[in-house]
C-alpha cells in the first residue's frame, strides 16, 4: 500500500443483511470499489444490536469475505447507523452581528453555529449528526455569511441522537475486528445520497430506504437534508403480515412476499389462487392472489402513512419538486412506487444508483453501503482540501473569550 | 454572548464513546489483527529505541573521548603503494613524489592534497587515489603523452627540453625513453610566460597534433625529417610551418579540418620528382588550397648569379608534366593527387 492510498470499508449491520464494501482511496480524491461481502446478519432487530456474539459473527464473516475478495486489509470503516432509537429534532439560534461595520465575521458564525448545536439532550442520549440548514442574514438564505453585510445572523441545525448504548454496541462490533470507525453515518442519509442527484436534494426530494427491519428516510430541501428519522418496520413486517393473516411459517411468508407481494393491489377476482411452491409436492397450497396483495399493500401505506405523519408539516409537496425516492431491499416489491405516490401525492420512483456503479451493486438493498463509500471519498476530499485553508484560529478564539 | 457560548454544556457526541474494548470481546481475528498491529509497533518503537540508543553512546563517546572514535582507523599505518598508470611513471616516481612519512595512518591521509601533489606535474592528466582498507593505498594515473619537444629556458638555470601534450600542456617529461623522444619535433615560435609558477596551455596545440598524427601515420619517411615545427603565422594566419631536413618551409593550412589532403599532395609532390637532392625547395606552401601548391626552389649553383637569392618567386604555371608517375602501391595517400595539376620547376 502506498502512502497516499486508504482501504475504507463500507459496513451497514442491517436486520436481515450485514453488506461490506471495500474502497481503495487514491490520493484522497478517488475511490474504487474492489471487495465486497454479505451475510446473513443474526443478533440484529430493527436496526439494534441485540445478540453481541452472534451479531459479532455475521459482521466479521462479511468483513472477512470482503477483505479476501479485495485482497488487502480495511484500515477504516464508515459504519451505518439505523435503528428505532434514533429520533431527531431542529434547533436554531440567531446572533447580532459582532462588527461595527455589520460585517459578518468567522467569529460570529462560530458563535451563532455553537449556540444552535448546544441544546442538551436527555440523560443516555448522544448526538450522530448535526445538520445544519442554510445561514439566514436578515432573513435571506446564504450558503456561507463570512464577510456579507448584515445585522441578523441565524442557522438552524438539525439534530439527530440516539440511544448511547446502541450506538456503542454498533461500533463495538466493528471494533471487535480491530478496525477503527472512522464516520457513523445515518443509514438514510448515505442511501439518499447515493440514489439522488445534488438538483434533486435542491429541488426537494423524500428518500425512503425500506429495509428489512427498519424504514429511514431524509426529507432534502435547498440541498441539504431537513428531516430524517427511522421507523422500526419494515420489510420483515410484510413477512410476519403474510404468516399470521395466512398462517404460515416465516420462511413460506417470504417466499409469498417476494413472489406475490405488491405494494397496490391489482387482484380483482377474488378465486385467483396462486401455489406456494408451485412444485405440486406434499405441503404445497394455494393462497388467493388478492389476499396476499392486500395484506402487503395495506403494510406498505401503513409506512408511507407513517413517514407522511412523522414529517407533518415539514413535508409540502409543492417543495417536494423531485418527488418520492424508494430505495432499500424492500423497494422491489412491485406497485411500491405508486402506493408511494398515493400516499405523498406527488410523484414517486424507485431510486438507481449512479450509472458507473457496477452492474451488481446496483441492487437498491446496497444503495447504504455505496453512499458511505461516498461519504468516504467526500470527507477525505475535504481533508484533503482543508490542508492549507485558513480557519478560526487562536488570536479570534481569544478576543471571542474576551 | 460570547461569554455564554463558551459556558455552554457540551453535547455529548458518538465520538465521546470509547472504542478500545477488552481482548476477550474480541473476535479470533479482531485478535490476530491486534497482535499483528502490537508487534508492528513493538518492532518500530525498538527499531526505534536501537537508533536511539546508538546516538547516545556514539555522542556520549564524541564528547568524552573523541579520539577513541578515530583511533581504530588511523591506527593502521599505509604500508603499501599501489600504482597503475596507462603511461610511463612507475611506482617509484609516484612513491617518490607523494613522499608519504611511514607512520602515517591511511585515515590521516589528506587524499585532496595528494592528488594534487601529482597533478603538479605536467604529465599527470588525472590522477585517483583510494584507501584500500586495510593498509593499501591505491593511485591510478592517467598520463599526457608528448606530441612535440620544447626548448626553454626557466630563469637563469640552463635551458632544457620539455615535452608539450595534445591539450597544450607543457611538462618536464620522466621515464620517457630518449630515442623516443629525438624523433619528436621542436615546437617553435610560442611565447610562453609562467603564470603561477606554471605555463598556461599552448594554444593551436590540437591542430599540430592532428596534423602530426596524420603525418606519422601516412608519410613516416617525410616525417622522420622533420624538426621545427612554428607556430609564428598560427594565431594571424592559421597556418602551420614545418622545417625539415629536406624542405625548409612546409607550411600547412588549418582552415581545413582535414590535414590529409595537405599531407597527400606534399607526398606527391616529393614522390613525382619535383624536389631532388640536387634542387631542393625552399619552401612548399599547402594552405593555399585547391590543387594548385605553390613550390619555391633554391637557384642552381650556376644560375645563383643571375638571380637574386633569398627572393621567393611562385611557381604557379600550367603544368609541364602530363603523364603521372606509375605507382606500384596505390594506397599511399598521393595517389588520389595522381591525375591533377603539379607545379612545375623554375629556376
Amino acid at each position: 500500500m502506498s502512502s497516499k492510498t486508504k482501504y475504507i470499508g463500507a459496513v451497514e449491520v442491517g436486520t436481515s443483511k450485514v453488506t461490506v464494501m471495500i474502497g481503495e482511496l487514491s490520493q484522497g480524491r478517488s475511490l474504487s470499489i474492489i471487495g465486497f461481502g454479505e451475510c446473513q446478519s443474526r443478533g440484529v432487530l430493527k436496526g439494534a444490536v441485540m445478540d453481541f456474539r452472534s451479531a459479532s459473527d455475521a459482521t466479521h464473516s462479511a468483513l472477512l469475505a470482503a477483505e479476501s475478495n479485495a485482497g488487502v486489509r480495511i484500515d477504516e470503516v464508515y459504519l451505518a447507523q439505523a435503528g428505532g432509537h434514533l429520533d431527531g429534532f431542529y434547533n436554531e439560534a440567531g446572533v447580532s452581528v459582532s462588527s461595527a461595520d455589520n460585517m459578518v465575521s468567522a467569529v460570529d458564525i462560530d458563535t451563532v453555529t455553537r449556540i444552535a448545536k448546544s441544546k442538551a439532550l436527555p440523560e443516555g442520549r448522544m448526538v450522530v449528526h448535526n445538520i445544519r440548514r442554510p445561514f439566514r442574514l436578515d432573513g435571506r438564505l446564504v450558503p456561507d455569511p463570512e464577510h456579507l453585510v448584515g445585522q441578523r445572523l441565524e442557522v438552524g441545525y438539525w439534530t439527530v441522537h440516539g440511544q448511547e448504548n446502541k450506538i456503542a454496541d454498533n461500533i463495538h462490533v466493528i471494533r471487535g475486528f480491530n478496525v477503527p470507525v472512522a464516520e457513523l453515518i445515518l443509514a438514510s442519509l448515505a442511501s439518499g445520497t447515493i440514489v439522488t442527484s445534488a438538483e434533486d436534494r435542491q429541488n426537494g426530494v423524500l428518500v425512503i430506504d425500506i429495509g428489512g427491519g427498519t424504514t429511514d428516510y431524509a426529507l432534502y430541501h435547498d440541498g441539504c437534508a431537513y428531516m430524517t428519522g427511522v421507523l422500526p418496520v419494515g420489510g420483515s413486517h410484510l413477512t410476519n403480515d403474510l404468516s399470521l393473516g395466512l398462517r404460515l411459517t416465516e420462511g413460506q411468508g417470504e417466499k409469498l412476499k417476494l413472489r406475490f407481494g405488491r405494494g397496490t393491489m391489482t387482484a380483482r377476482d377474488k378465486s385467483e389462487k396462486v401455489w406456494l411452491n408451485g412444485d405440486f409436492a406434499i405441503g404445497d397450497r394455494q393462497f388467493p392472489r388478492q389476499a396476499i396483495e392486500q395484506i402487503t399493500s395495506a403494510r406498505v401505506w401503513e409506512i408511507f402513512e407513517v413517514v407522511k405523519k412523522r414529517l407533518g408539516a415539514g413535508f409540502v409537496p409543492d417543495r417536494t419538486a423531485a418527488g418520492v425516492v424508494l430505495t432499500g431491499g424492500t423497494s422491489k416489491l412491485p406497485g411500491i412506487a405508486e402506493a408511494a405516490a398515493k400516499v405523498f401525492g406527488i410523484s414517486a420512483r424507485l431510486g438507481e444508483a449512479p450509472g458507473y456503479i457496477n452492474e451488481n451493486l446496483r441492487d437498491p438493498g446496497y444503495s447504504t453501503a455505496l453512499g458511505l463509500l461516498y461519504f468516504g471519498l467526500n470527507s477525505s476530499a475535504e481533508a484533503a482540501a482543508s490542508g492549507g485553508r485558513r480557519r478560526t484560529g487562536f488570536l479570534s478564539r481569544l478576543f471571542a473569550k474576551a | 454572548m460570547s461569554t455564554h457560548v463558551n459556558t455552554l454544556p457540551p453535547v455529548r457526541n458518538w465520538r465521546d464513546i470509547q472504542q478500545s474494548i477488552p481482548l476477550g470481546v474480541m473476535s479470533s481475528e479482531g485478535r490476530k489483527r491486534l497482535q499483528v498491529a502490537t508487534a508492528k509497533t513493538v518492532g518500530v518503537l525498538f527499531a526505534l529505541g536501537l537508533v536511539g540508543w546508538g546516538l547516545y553512546e556514539g555522542l556520549q563517546l564524541w564528547e568524552q573521548n573523541p579520539m577513541a572514535i578515530q583511533s581504530p582507523v588511523k591506527s593502521a599505518p599505509v604500508k603499501f603503494v599501489e600504482a597503475r598508470s596507462d603511461g610511463v611513471l612507475d611506482h617509484g616516481w609516484v612513491t617518490r613524489t607523494l613522499a608519504l612519512s611511514k607512520t602515517v595512518g591511511l585515515m590521516e591521509l589528506d587524499l585532496y592534497a595528494l592528488r594534487n601533489r601529482l597533478l603538479e606535474s605536467g604529465q599527470v592528466r588525472t590522477a585517483v587515489l583510494t584507501r584500500k582498507f586495510p593498509e593499501t593505498l591505491v593511485v591510478i594515473i592517467e598520463e599526457r603523452s608528448p606530441v612535440l619537444r620544447l626548448r626553454a629556458q626557466v630563469g637563469s638555470a640552463q635551458a632544457k627540453d620539455w615535452l608539450v601534450a595534445r591539450d597544450g600542456v607543457s611538462y618536464e617529461g620522466v621515464g620517457y625513453d630518449a630515442t623516443l623522444l629525438a624523433t619528436l619535433p621542436y615546437l617553435a615560435d610560442v611565447s610562453l610566460r609562467r603564470v603561477q609558477g606554471r605555463f598556461p596551455p599552448i594554444k593551436g596545440m590540437e591542430k599540430v597534433a592532428d596534423l602530426l598524427s596524420t603525418a606519422h601515420a601516412n608519410i613516416p619517411e617525410l616525417y622522420r625529417g622533420w624538426q621545427v615545427v612554428s607556430l609564428a603565422r598560427f594565431a594571424l594566419d592559421g597556418e602551420i610551418v614545418v622545417r625539415s631536413n629536406d624542405i625548409k618551409e612546409i607550411t600547412f593550412g588549418t582552415r581545413e579540418s582535414d590535414f590529409f589532403k595537405q599531407v597527400a599532395q606534399l607526398d606527391l609532390i616529393v614522390e613525382t620528382g619535383h624536389v631532388q637532392a640536387d634542387h631542393p625547395a625552399l619552401s612548399i606552401n599547402l594552405a593555399v588550397g585547391g590543387s594548385q601548391v605553390p613550390v619555391v626552389f633554391e637557384k642552381p649553383a650556376a644560375a645563383a648569379t643571375t638571380t637574386t637569392p633569398g627572393i621567393k618567386t611562385n611557381a604557379i604555371t600550367r603544368p609541364a608534366v602530363s603523364s603521372p608517375a606509375v605507382r606500384a602501391e596505390p594506397q599511399r595517400p598521393s595517389a588520389i593527387f595522381s591525375t591533377l595539376y603539379f607545379p612545375s620547376r623554375e629556376f
